[in-house]
């Protein structure tokens, strides 16, 4: 038994390290060196992010003699991530894995089976729990609260809380795989409890140092709210401050909930792994179809697989969910925008000019956040086939990736730009000259991810969703939106005293029309010749 | 109809095909027959330009399908041996979308799904999504959208795998019916009773290298084909037809 455990390990690994690097490995040593730093610099970016946050809450409690709450806090707030964050990979890893079948074939117990995919979404639940208990650690360390007997017992509350946020994607995961056989749309119901949980997240971030007050404020009842809806928590608060027969409580806790999730799991794991989604029978009707351009078909193409697929749609545009809601959040509250705009411009009054700046590098940061083009070519997965047979020239599959790509993003940071110009009264002249820098910064976008997307192929996957989440390609593409618009900040405080800010952005705007029609010319050159060979 | 000369691809140090020429004229049915592994997949993308080759040509309907790919690919269908297609579509919006590519026109279309699919009893699942069809049901969808916009060379790569009696029964008459008209069939297959009663013509393939080809009364001459294919490709086990024997041709 042991030793298919180890060879089912293994081999689910492997599918995690493959999802992860996205084939860096077969790419040699340089490739392993560059996607490991990489990898280290997104994890230490949220590590940072995470760390700020921390930073702020330990403040708020530590003063008031209340670091369990802090622990506590930060251990529900590392599992709200890891759940959130892996729910759905975890329905996708555990039931709809292509070789599910396979593997209920051979002589292995269907638990084991089981296990081993669980193992392979602690490691993802593990990071994740790393990613805000980590900072929160060391935030409590450099305040000099925390002893060795905390540190010990944080290293061991990151694995146990990683546990049971296992089980919590696992039973997210269950509930999703006992409904997906019956939902109809089920990606777009998928997108929607999905985006419910992340406003959720967002609600609760944007109004964090107002709870902790209240927090703060009624200490006695929070204590005793915690205590009674998530005791664990409290335990887990209550532990890290060296108090250890709560920390034994917690553990016994960590390892039930995974033991009654596993049980439950397991009793129905061949049931749900083998349904059949099919719904109500659609009937057909026929209709005349309109005969369209060979390139309008490949574009719907693109979009049909968009919409078809809540990991593409959630992973790939949350850039363009979020220029939505700013857009609409602008018009709603355009009084106060105008009115801290007034507020900052009577201190510095120079700082109206630079405002379209602002506007251009927030747009561009979100613009950065969308992915699409960058799974577009491991999506294409064991159907490559089809196009590659088919009279369309590899350029016009690329550039339907691209189009696409511009179609969901170019129109809503356009238009997200053009109302807060509005809203803040923006100058005409360096508005318009914004907007071409975000016009090339679409271009470059999206042309970067089709480099990284032909660059790393990941054609033989396990389930979609690790196509879509693929490797490092992904944090290339946001952290470089964030770098670079970092970088272009810095620029500007270093010159603005020679240039004025619409000139600051067509130059902006000319530099990266530049790369992207370097990146362009790579694409239908060498990109093509890559595709080709696939 | 289909000229391939000299055709040679490697993968690696590995010669998948090996100095392979073939000549399939116009109403020609042409089975490719080999063991696992032989090339015969290879020969078959290289043919529809799925795969670049090392040297060698190929020309479809008389267009190098190396020089002018397009144009090469708008004269034939190909259709793989485990056809993955694109799961997120219905039925009718993947012909559609065959349809859109080949510029089928819309009147024409409807006739050819109608009665493509009414043949394969699949019209009343062109709604469902192609993620709920089974094996055989998508290869039925496949050889439909193959044959919707009227090629003239036909590939196919195992296509009777997956397909019920009744569907493979419809599948040869269309064969059939496709080269009485004009086209021409080039298809690999393990099913040697299917080569011999379907095909004019047929052709041995072994490391890559064609051994044998022509008309089944040459190729396998007194002998069943099944004795002429397990002598050439295993020498000794029957005791029928000279091993390596080069093709006439």
């Amino acid at each position: 038994m042991s030793r298919m455990f180890k060879a089912l390990l293994k081999k689910q690994l492997m599918e995690v390290m493959l999802s992860f690097t996205g084939g860096a490995k077969k790419n040699g040593r340089k490739s392993m060196i560059g996607y490991s730093i990489l990898l280290l610099t997104a994890f230490l970016s949220f590590c940072f992010m995470f760390g700020m946050a921390a930073d702020t809450i330990y403040g708020n409690l530590h003063s008031t003699g209340l670091d369990w709450l802090y622990y506590s806090l930060m251990g529900l707030m590392a599992l709200m991530i890891s759940v959130m964050g892996s729910a759905f990979a975890t329905y996708s890893a555990i039931y709809k894995a292509k070789d599910n079948e396979t593997l209920l074939s051979m002589p292995v117990p269907q638990w084991l089976i089981l296990l081993t995919r669980m193992c392979g979404c602690y490691l993802t639940a593990l990071i994740f729990c790393a990613l805000v208990l980590i900072p929160a650690l060391i935030v409590s360390c450099l305040e000099g609260s925390a002893g060795i007997l905390t540190i010990i017992l944080m290293l061991l509350a990151i694995l146990l809380l990683s546990l049971i946020s296992l089980a919590l994607s696992c039973l997210l995961g269950w509930v999703i795989a006992l409904i997906a056989p019956h939902v109809r749309h089920k990606s777009l119901v998928t997108t929607v409890i999905s985006f419910a949980l992340i406003a959720g997240y967002y609600v609760f971030y944007m109004r964090i140092t107002e709870i902790l007050q209240s927090f703060v404020e009624y200490a006695d009842e929070t204590e005793k709210a915690i205590k009674s809806y998530v005791y664990p928590f409290y335990m887990l608060g209550r532990g890290l401050t060296g108090e250890i027969v709560p920390f034994l409580i917690f553990t016994a806790i960590s390892a039930a909930v995974f033991a009654v999730v596993y049980y439950l799991m397991s009793r129905s794991f061949i049931k749900l792994a083998t349904a059949s989604e099919k719904t109500a029978k659609n009937v057909y009707r026929e209709k005349k179809a309109k005969l369209s351009s060979p390139s309008s078909a490949l574009l719907r193409r693109e979009m049909k697989h968009y919409i078809s697929s809540a990991a593409y749609i959630l992973n790939c545009s949350m850039g363009t969910i979020f220029m939505i809601i700013l857009t609409v959040f602008a018009i709603i509250q355009s009084g106060r925008l105008k009115g801290v705009i007034e507020d900052i411009a009577e201190d510095a009054p120079g700082f109206v000019g630079i405002v379209p700046l602002i506007i251009g590098a927030a747009t561009a940061i979100l613009i950065a956040y969308n992915l699409m083009t960058v799974p577009s070519v491991s999506l294409e997965g064991k159907s490559l086939w089809l196009i590659r047979s088919l009279p369309v020239t590899t350029a016009e599959i690329l550039k339907s990736k691209l189009d696409f790509h511009l179609l969901m993003t170019l129109p809503f940071s356009a238009v997200c730009a053009i109302v807060l110009f509005i809203v803040t009264g923006s100058d005409i002249k360096c508005s318009a000259a914004v907007i071409l820098f975000i016009t090339a910064f679409n271009v470059a976008s999206a042309s970067l991810g089709m480099i990284l997307a032909l660059k790393r192929p990941n054609l033989n996957y396990a389930d979609e969703a690790s196509a879509i989440k693929q490797n490092w390609s992904v944090t290339v593409i946001m952290f470089g939106g964030m770098i670079i618009t970092g970088l272009l900040a810095v620029l500007y405080f270093i010159v603005h005293s020679f240039i004025a800010p619409w000139l600051f952005a067509l130059a902006a705007a000319a530099l990266f029309a530049g790369l992207s029609a370097l990146m362009l010319k790579w694409i239908y050159s060498k990109g093509i010749e890559i595709f080709e060979s696939l | 109809m289909l000229r391939i000369e000299h055709l040679t691809k490697t993968y690696g140090e590995k010669k998948a095909v090996d100095d392979l020429s073939l000549h399939i004229a116009p109403g020609e049915i042409y089975g490719f027959i080999g063991h696992n592994g032989a090339g015969k997949t290879t020969t078959l993308k290289s043919c529809c330009g799925i795969m670049q080759y090392d040297s060698g040509e190929i020309t479809a309907c008389g267009i190098s399908v190396k020089k002018d790919p397009i144009a090469a690919k708008k004269q034939l269908a190909y259709l793989p041996d485990n056809p993955e297609l694109y799961e997120y579509m219905t039925g009718i919006q993947f012909l559609n979308f065959i349809g859109d590519i080949y510029g089928v026109q819309p009147d024409e279309r409807a006739e050819k799904i109608r009665s493509l699919c009414d043949s394969f009893s699949l019209t009343a699942d062109l709604a469902q999504p192609i993620s709920a069809y089974s094996h055989g049901m998508k290869q039925k969808l496949a050889i439909v959208s193959a044959w919707m916009h009227d090629p003239k060379l036909i590939l196919m790569d195992e296509p009777f795998v997956g397909l019920d009696p009744i569907a493979a029964h419809t599948l040869k008459q269309m064969m059939r019916q496709l080269c009485d008209k004009g086209g021409a069939i080039f298809f690999s297959t393990h099913v040697l009773e299917v080569a011999e009663k379907l095909c004019d013509k047929v052709a041995i393939i072994k490391n890559g290298r064609l051994i044998r080809s022509g008309t089944m009364d040459e190729v396998r001459g007194d002998d069943s084909l099944e004795e002429i294919f397990l002598e050439l490709a295993e020498p000794g086990i029957s005791g029928g037809a000279d091993a390596e024997t080069e093709d006439k041709k």
